[in-house]
């Protein structure tokens, strides 16, 4: 077992011409609530991606709990993506015996305890749900493994701020306290008062890897605040005829 | 981990085939006594079960046209849609979840030839007296099985011959599939484009191993026995076959580009 949940050495991902990961060198600790941090296209996704090995690296090294990506490691990363990954003839209950097949970590009972207290049929199925109830499916998926390291791609983006505390809170009332959660995100303020840790980052590369109380009393402001400032564009001047 | 894959993808293929398999079963039944009715005035007139039988051709070819589907949803959907960021994040190796969506491919292509055997029996009116003569039958091919045991063989051979062609054609419809997604835009025209490409270049390699002294010389030499040369037929389809799905599980390992 290695210190770090999550260690990378030089990572770069290239698509074609564009470079979206530059040279990353980073060390993430365990039991940790780390948030990633940056506006579009500054590489969040793509760090994701590849922790969970839905792609390879360019060039560098990239462990994962001690170990280079593979199916090893994809049976200790739980992944919330952005988006659905449903087929629909399937039911919630296929896949939580999708899920007690390959992952033996993923608690079969909890996850119908967790479709209960949040109002989901099992039993529906999936082409009939909506879009709020099959994002709680996914949800439930992911949070009902007691998984080392779980990988939450924009959990809050599109949705309203009674759903981002909603989900928040699912989120922190079952995860696995030994493990690690990266969530990314360009929300700050909602997820603010759960982070141990924030890591920005832009184009590509980390501008900034702290604990968030650390940077609080070093930067005297709120990482919202730290945000819009590492983060500000000047809007273009137009130009009155 | 193979076999817990399988057994998801047979569960999506009984979802799609479980209606369409029953209703070819029951449309052949129902075609069974509107068949006899020709012969022997019944409630049903010569029309109606004119129209039945049209009607469960019509099924048979809904249903090999639902299972080409099916093979190419399963795993165009399945290994490089939006199902794929379930698919690859399972804790399974890419050759694994190629080797499940083959065998499904397999399986379902066999069941709905078995089901069309099956219908056609169930069509055809027998009776009861025509049971014994059906054993009669039986006991004339197990007879002539246990003075001839290698006609089984023969059948069993025959069998892997068109299996080995079945594999070898939807081996080809992956990688395409596959080269296709390595684009970024008009990833189906790609597909098809490399479906074409691979076809004619499957040719070439026939026709290049053909024109090899060393070939035809190993054919000659396979050509002494007939099961060697059905064996020699077989291991000349699974050879392109086996690199087609090399090449698929390493694009989906190494290239993977669901976005």
């Amino acid at each position: 077992m290695s210190d770090f949940m999550i260690e990378s050495w030089g990572l770069t991902k290239t698509y074609g011409w564009r470079t979206a990961l530059c040279g990353l060198d980073l060390a993430v600790g365990r039991g940790r609530i780390v948030g990633l941090l940056g506006p579009n296209g500054s590489g969040k996704t793509t760090l994701i991606k590849l922790l969970c090995g839905l792609l390879r690296p360019t060039s560098g090294q990239l462990a994962v709990n001690g170990m280079p990506v593979g199916p090893e490691t994809k049976a200790q990363v739980s992944y919330l993506p952005d988006r659905m990954y449903f087929a629909n003839w399937m039911r919630a209950v296929d896949l939580f015996d999708l899920f007690r097949d390959f992952y033996r970590d993923f608690d079969y009972n909890r996850a119908l305890e967790m479709c209960r207290s949040l109002g989901v049929e099992p039993k529906d199925r999936l082409k009939a749900m909506s879009k709020g109830t099959k994002e709680k499916v996914q949800l439930v998926l992911v949070m009902a493994r007691k998984a080392q390291l779980y990988l939450l791609d924009e959990p809050i983006a599109g949705v309203d701020p009674a759903a981002r505390d909603f989900i928040l809170r699912t989120i922190l009332t079952n995860y696995n306290e030994e493990g690690t959660v990266l969530i990314s995100t360009h929300l700050i303020t909602d997820i603010e008062k759960v982070l141990d840790e924030a890591i920005f980052l832009k184009e590509g590369k980390v501008l900034l890897h702290e604990t968030v109380d650390n940077l609080r009393e070093q930067e005297g402001k709120s990482l919202d605040d730290l945000f819009r400032e590492l983060f500000r564009t000047e809007p273009t001047k137009g130009e009155h005829l | 981990m193979l076999w817990k894959l399988l057994k998801y993808d047979l569960r999506a293929m009984w979802k799609q085939f479980s209606l369409i398999w029953f209703a070819a079963l029951a449309l052949a039944l129902v075609n069974r006594f509107t068949i006899d009715g020709r012969n022997s005035s019944s409630l049903i007139g010569e029309d109606t079960a004119g129209l039945l039988l049209m009607l469960l051709g019509m099924v048979f070819m809904a249903m090999f046209a639902t299972t080409a589907v099916f093979v190419i949803q399963r795993f165009y959907k399945g290994l490089l849609g939006d199902e794929g960021y379930l698919m690859h994040t399972l804790p399974v190796h890419a050759w694994q979840l190629v080797a499940s969506k083959l065998l499904c491919a397999v399986l379902t292509f066999t069941a709905s030839v078995a089901v069309s055997f099956l219908a056609m029996f169930l069509m055809v009116p027998f009776r009861w007296d025509d049971l014994s003569k059906l054993s009669g039958l039986f006991r004339i091919l197990l007879q002539g099985a246990a003075r001839h045991p290698s006609m089984l063989l023969f059948v069993l051979e025959a069998l892997v011959l068109l299996f080995s062609c079945l594999i070898l054609g939807v081996s080809m419809l992956y990688l395409a599939m596959a080269l296709g997604h390595l684009f970024h835009r008009r990833r189906a025209l790609m597909s098809t484009a490399a479906f074409l490409g691979l076809s004619v270049l499957l040719t070439q390699f026939y026709v290049r191993l053909n024109g090899w002294s060393a070939y035809r010389l190993l054919t000659r030499l396979l050509s002494a026995n007939d099961h060697t040369a059905l064996w020699g037929g077989i291991a000349v389809l699974l050879l392109p076959a086996a690199v087609f799905l090399a090449a698929v599980s390493w694009i989906l390992s190494n290239r993977l580009n669901l976005e």
